[in-house]
């Protein structure tokens, strides 16, 4: 071996070296690395839950929200309806009272002429002639009142209408308890998925800055239906009727699952009586038999 | 007559105040959640009570299973009138001894008529 392949090899030798002092200093970098990907890998699938979550909730939340819309423009719509009835009737109680007004002007008119008649001289009085005018007045005043009261008695039941439907205006407020149901089951959704992207943000070591931080807000928690809505279905009411009183006319007040249920898909009328079928069932179960 | 209207909605709390009135119902008290009414209920009689069932602090359930478990109210008819609809909500009042069931949005027709049952099933007993 000759000096030059010897320094070759001790060439070889120092880049061997300088690599493993490389590997060394490499080795804790890629411990470090993994640590990481592993650390990441749970937090990853976190904000990929949060996101499925928040993804699941905001279509729910959006659909509440229309849900709002639909109750509010329905009550707002019944509430129009209710309004054109009433001016409408107002409208006829005024030309009504204008036609009072008209009758009572005319039998005013004919009062008077009655009271030239009895004015006359003794001798034209009891005349023929007299007789008939005097009875064409007191007929005609005759028909002249009872056309005034019928006005009045018309005007009464167009008046108590409106009172009427004052009052359903006033039912149809009712609106405002539905919607804020439907708003707190909104933002019961937005203050879980808030809480979900906090928890997210704090695990990242990011915590974002809660607004309660800076400016106080308490909002009360209100109690809600998330399935609260606002219609004019009948059959709703007719059916908790419907239970109430089949319930109470049974000696038993066990209802059958299988009644229950007809009633509420609407497969059976909800003022139908119970089948004598059902009561010898409900007869078996106060008896143990079943 | 003294009827308690126990209700979290100001809007409703009206509106049932105008009917009962229009009923004659000379004496109403009125509460925002089941437990300020059931300390209504402690301190004075009532001959009917009219609630609401989601309610903060005590809801309309609590409130019955409450008037039913104490002997000094448990006479009391309670009409419930409620925005839950489910049968199962429905079998669950009528076991907790409701007398009434009303589903929101109520007419004037199916209150009066209700208050009126109530009203006329108290008087014959």
């Amino acid at each position: 071996m000759n000096p030059q392949q010897m320094e070759r090899i001790l060439e070889r030798i120092n880049e061997l070296k300088a690599l493993f002092i490389f590997g060394q200093r490499v080795i804790p970098f890629l411990e470090e690395l993994f640590g990481f990907v592993q650390n990441i890998v749970p937090l990853m699938q976190d904000m990929n839950r949060s996101l499925r979550e928040s993804t699941t909730k905001m279509p729910r939340a959006s659909s509440q929200l229309n849900d709002v819309t639909r109750a509010t423009e329905l009550a707002t719509n019944e509430i129009l309806d209710i309004l054109d009835d009433i001016l409408f009737k107002l409208g006829e109680v005024q030309s009504s009272l204008n036609q009072a007004t008209d009758f009572h002007r005319k039998i005013n008119r004919l009062e008077r002429k009655l009271d030239r008649l009895l004015d006359m001289d003794p001798e034209t009085m009891g005349t023929p002639e007299w007789i008939r005018q005097a009875k064409a007045v007191q007929e005609e005043k005759k028909t002249l009142l009872k056309a005034l009261r019928k006005t009045f008695t018309r005007s009464l039941k167009q008046i108590n209408d409106v009172k009427e439907n004052a009052s359903n205006i006033m039912f149809s407020l009712q609106v405002q308890d539905i919607t804020s149901q439907q708003i707190a089951a909104v933002n019961h959704l937005i203050e879980s998925v808030q809480e979900r992207i906090e928890q997210l943000l704090n695990r990242l070591e990011a915590p974002v800055a809660s607004p309660s931080e800076n400016e106080p807000v308490s909002v009360q928690p209100l109690p809600f239906d998330p399935q609260a809505s606002y219609t004019r279905d009948d059959h709703r009411q007719q059916t908790a009727d419907a239970i109430f009183s089949r319930s109470a006319s049974v000696e038993n007040p066990t209802f059958l699952q299988e009644e229950i249920d007809q009633l509420f898909q609407g497969n059976i009328s909800p003022d139908s009586s119970p089948s004598p079928a059902s009561n010898a069932n409900r007869e078996k179960r106060s008896s143990g038999n079943e | 007559m003294k009827c308690l209207i126990v209700e979290d909605s100001i809007i409703v709390r009206r509106i049932l105040g105008s009917v009962l009135k229009k009923l004659g119902v000379t004496h109403i008290l009125e509460a925002g959640d089941g437990k300020t009414a059931w300390h209504y209920l402690e301190r004075e009689p009532v001959d009917l009570v009219i609630t609401d069932w989601n309610m903060p602090e005590m809801d309309g359930l609590e409130l019955v299973q409450a008037i039913r478990k104490h002997e000094r109210t448990s006479h009391i008819p309670v009409i419930m009138i409620t925005i839950r609809d489910r049968q199962d909500d429905v079998m669950k009042a009528y076991e907790y001894q409701v007398n009434s069931y009303i589903v929101k949005p109520f007419s004037l027709k199916s209150l009066k008529e209700k208050i009126e049952q109530v009203i006329k099933a108290t008087g014959e007993k």
